[in-house]
């Protein structure tokens, strides 16, 4: 077979260099390519964009402080309808609706972002021992990990609030937290486990590096991919344990409002005041579902075996 | 395999037991003691060595974890203690209320598999499609709803403005006399709201997830050999196509119990069923402290045995899956 | 002052397997049995055999990327087994592998810039600034472009891959190099120009090479020396135009004669084996080769043949030249 060419450049340069795209395309530009594709996934981003800046703004932007009661507005206990003076109209105490939805939604997706944070803090070191060194450090983080997914997460977080009075925001935060870090441990560990036996890494080891850095440089960004998405979907989490906490009257205390509390002081005026309820309802849906889509994007932008559109 | 049973619950007995031990030095750190929820405060302000004595005899000034051997003990001997509020023993209140939650978690997960599943094939098999745009979306938004709050839309809609169904409780009292049929049909309409709610989350994670993996099965190469040697395209969807595309939503499972329990507590106080769930978020809100005891145990204890129904059955399914 | 650079003593690779899904019997399995092999400075020794016969672990291990159960490698005198974690991975930089699969041994994450000038820098080969130029000289030498550095794997064919992955091994300026399989994966049009690359950079560097595959007519073009494999085993080794020239143990005869003839209207003879390849975890007794073996005897399943020399530095594993 005399097809063997001796050449080593069997195509011109002009051509070559015609071939490449005029962009380098690095990794987080192809998945950001790829995201962008998902309609959804930027309408997520986007509305999620929306209201972080406009609940972190809620100091600024607020018409009325938050625990300011109008008690003269309202004086038969009946709260406000939107409109006027008031947005979104009152609660029964005569505090700006509108202004508790703000600072409300400060709240959650505070705890939301920061119980997530502190889940990867703990998850992602203790999935990268377990996975890379296994032997007995495995084998205790994973126990751990299962005890702690055999707890009933929601129930004991409802007793430690109720035991401890007035528990502040951050300790509730922390909670969530830890009790969240197992999902993200056993991904990153999974990832580990299949990433340890390709031949990249290996070439790493061959190189010479220092585990630390084969760890830190080589494995745990591409390890990462999945636990992106699960940071995503554990803010929606985080969201709806701290609604759930303050629905039950645990969690964040009054005056400062949760989308929670306020769900369940609508209760009461479900029948003449049904926007009470809906509304924080709707906002926690639409955040949730913000961050799904986002989710949803990201799990296509990122799997490198995208066969579906 | 029944070694693995029995070795599963052998581990099953350590982790009860460091539940146990992490609950109980988290109610100690609760301010106050037993003896609180026995006595007036005035009186117990009045006569301090009184109260020394009780609290001697209660074994309430003891240490810790002598305490919680002790109560540790008495569980043991099927002793669970005495609720503070109700003075009632808590094994029996609790026995009267296990089996309403079993029911209606129960149910939730054949809704779940039933509906869930349909929806996802369905889904896929009219991909990009009008069909597969509605009941995604369903699906998504179903996924993504707080229970709660949806338990209060439905409670509002369907009690409150169309009045069909009945909004709390497990019966209507009045209807005590009525036929079998008739008290048969009441009670469904009662649980038709709770156990609609429950089961919501899971239609639309089951849903979205069947959707993905039956889609991922669907372009393999041998369901597109098996079409092409003329099997008939129910064989194809039901014996190749689905029983493979189940095999990701078993993973699932073992998430779904934890949710459903935790679920309980809130969504039980919502409808008003006297579940454990309500039994145990009162328990909480009214600091009884052995009540809360009991049902952490008895939920953790719910949780592990699903779990291991739900290994045993992965192993079943699945002959990749070695135990 | 010896001119072997790299030398194995009976090394030899097991790995314990488990029996079946419901027994926790462990078995061994022989990756590499007892393998003695000397490579001199300069030479390229090819080794051949069947998939599974463990050519591939048998060139991770001599690099000690997996630690040999029992043997010794000994690299220029020493025995890599005695150094310490620090003295090896110093050694590192003098031995390097190229893999068979251009898509999976780089990391995509990195651009090519970043690959190669990662060792030069970590290792203090140069500075920051004159890396820089030594990633641009040494992307020539495997017949790159400049412009090539900024990019990302995903953006090349199989053939750059490689060649990357080539850059790479240089970059840190070793002497012994194991190729393992690598132009298995790329297309026949290709797989000369990476070839003839290896060539011309072991002429340029005085390389030594270790090059595996299982293509006899790719060994043929590269290699100086070549060594037969069968199941952990070393069965023939022999100079490239000796072995060309004569084949001594049945299995390279089958070997060999296997090798297609593009010739339209020759009917060669063959030697064909019957049987299939024995599982590595309970090889047959004695020569493993016997049981697929034309010229089996009494005395090949009990003792266990050893390289024997048979002139003209050709090493021989069979008792039909036992003298």
């Amino acid at each position: 077979m005399e097809d063997i060419t001796n050449s080593n450049h069997p195509i011109s340069i002009d051509e070559e260099e015609k071939f490449f795209s005029s962009n380098v395309e690095s990794f987080w530009r192809m998945v950001w390519n790829r995201f962008k594709k998902h309609k959804l996934a930027i309408a997520g981003l986007i509305v999620l964009g929306i209201m972080i800046v406009i609940c972190f703004l809620a100091p600024v932007i607020a018409p009325f402080p938050y625990e300011e009661l109008h008690l003269s507005d309202v004086p038969d206990g009946m709260p406000l309808r939107p409109g006027g003076k008031y947005i979104l109209g009152t609660d029964q105490l005569g505090r700006d609706f509108f202004t508790r939805c703000l600072y409300g939604g400060r709240i959650s997706l505070t705890v939301g972002i920061v119980s997530t944070m502190i889940a990867l803090a703990i998850g992602i070191p203790l999935g990268c021992i377990a996975g890379y060194y296994g032997g007995a450090a495995d084998m205790i983080i994973m126990r751990v990990v299962e005890f702690f997914a055999c707890v009933p997460t929601f129930p004991l977080l409802l007793t430690l609030n109720a035991v401890l009075d007035n528990p502040s925001i951050y300790l509730v935060m922390a909670i969530i937290g830890i009790f969240g870090w197992g999902g993200v441990c056993r991904q990153v560990r999974a990832q580990f486990l299949t990433l340890k036996n390709q031949e990249f890494v290996q070439a790493a080891e061959a190189l010479g590096y220092k585990d630390r850095k084969v760890i830190f440089k080589h494995i745990l960004p591409n390890a990462l991919t999945p636990v992106i998405i699960i940071a995503t979907m554990s803010v929606a989490g985080g969201i709806l344990m701290e609604s759930s906490l303050s629905y039950l009257g645990l969690g964040v205390q009054e005056p400062i409002p949760s989308w929670g509390a306020m769900l369940k002081a609508g209760k009461s005026f479900l029948r003449d005041r049904p926007h009470l309820c809906m509304i924080p309802g709707i906002l926690i849906l639409v955040v949730s579902l913000a961050l799904n889509f986002i989710g949803d994007g990201l799990r296509d932008a990122l799997d490198p075996r995208n066969t579906r559109n | 395999m029944l070694k693995y049973i029995l070795k599963r619950i052998l581990t099953m007995i350590p982790m009860l037991i460091g539940i146990s031990i992490m609950c109980y030095f988290i109610i100690d750190l609760a301010p106050g003691d037993a003896s609180d929820m026995y006595f007036n405060p005035e009186i117990m302000a009045a006569h301090p060595e009184y109260m020394e004595q009780v609290r001697e005899q209660l074994g309430l000034d003891k240490p810790v974890y002598v305490r919680y051997v002790r109560w540790l003990n008495e569980l043991v001997h099927g002793n669970f203690g005495y609720s503070y509020y109700s003075k009632r023993p808590v094994w029996t209140e609790l026995k009267a209320r296990i089996g309403i939650t079993v029911l209606i978690a129960s149910l939730s997960i054949f809704l779940e598999f039933l509906i869930g599943l349909a929806i996802g094939i369905l889904c896929a098999k009219h991909q990009n499609k009008p069909p597969d745009y509605i009941f995604s979306t369903l699906a998504v938004i179903g996924h993504c709803v707080p229970a709660f709050w949806l338990a209060l839309v439905m409670i509002l809609v369907f009690a409150i403005k169309l009045k069909w169904l009945p909004s709390t409780g497990l019966y209507t009292p009045k209807l005590a006399n009525a036929s079998l049929g008739i008290r048969f049909m009441d009670r469904v309409k009662h649980l038709v709201l709770p156990v609609t709610v429950t089961a919501v989350s899971g239609i639309g994670s089951k849903a979205r997830q069947m959707r993905s993996s039956y889609l991922d099965v669907m372009n393999q190469d041998y369901i597109r050999t098996a079409r092409a040697k003329g099997v008939g395209e129910r064989a194809i969807t039901w014996t190749h196509t689905f029983r493979n595309a189940c095999i990701p939503i078993l993973t699932m499972m073992s998430g779904i119990l934890p949710a459903l329990i935790g679920g309980s507590f809130i969504l039980e106080s919502i409808f008003g069923i006297p579940g454990l769930g309500f039994y145990g978020t009162e328990a909480i809100l009214k600091h009884d402290y052995p009540v809360i005891m009991a049902t952490i145990m008895f939920s953790s204890l719910l949780v592990m045995v699903g779990t291991l129904i739900v290994d045993i059955l992965y192993v079943l399914v699945d002959p990749r899956v070695k135990l | 002052m010896s001119d072997i650079l790299v030398e194995t003593k009976e090394l030899c690779e097991y790995f314990q397997v488990k029996k079946g899904f419901l027994s926790s019997e462990k078995q061994t399995l022989k990756a590499v049995d007892r393998v003695s092999v000397t490579i001199s400075k300069g030479e390229t020794l090819g080794l051949v055999g069947e998939s599974g016969c463990g050519k591939t672990t048998f060139g991770k291990t001599i690099l000690y990327l997996n630690r040999p159960t029992s043997g010794q490698v000994l690299y220029d005198g020493t025995d890599i087994g005695t150094l310490s974690k620090e003295d090896l991975r110093k050694l590192r930089l003098r031995m390097q592998i190229v893999y068979q699969d251009p898509y999976g041994s780089l990391n995509t994450r990195m651009s090519v810039g970043d690959i190669l000038q990662e060792p030069m820098v970590y290792h203090r080969l140069c500075t920051k600034k004159e890396s820089h130029e030594k990633v641009r000289e040494l992307l020539e030498q495997v017949g790159l472009r400049t412009f090539h550095e900024s990019r990302y794997p995903h953006e090349f064919s199989g053939g750059q891959r490689q060649r990357i992955a080539i850059a790479r091994a240089l970059a840190v300026d070793p002497e012994f190099i194991v190729c393992d399989e690598p132009v298995s994966a790329l297309d026949v049009s290709v797989q000369s120009q990476v070839l003839n690359l290896l060539s011309e950079l072991k002429e340029k560097r005085g390389l030594t090479y270790l090059f595996i595959s299982h293509d006899l007519s790719v060994v043929r073009h590269i290699s100086d020396r070549i060594g037969v494999m069968y199941l952990g085993q070393m069965v023939e080794t022999a100079p490239e135009e000796e072995l060309f020239r004569s084949r001594l143990h049945p299995y390279t005869k089958a070997l060999f004669d296997a090798m297609p003839v593009p010739k339209s209207g020759v009917r060669l003879k063959r030697t064909t084996l019957q049987g299939d390849l024995p599982s590595p975890i309970n090889p047959p007794s004695g020569c493993h080769f016997r049981t697929r073996c034309p010229y089996c005897t009494e005395k090949c399943s009990q003792v266990q043949p050893v390289l024997k020399d048979v002139g003209n530095g050709h090493f021989v594993a069979c008792h039909l030249f036992d003298k």
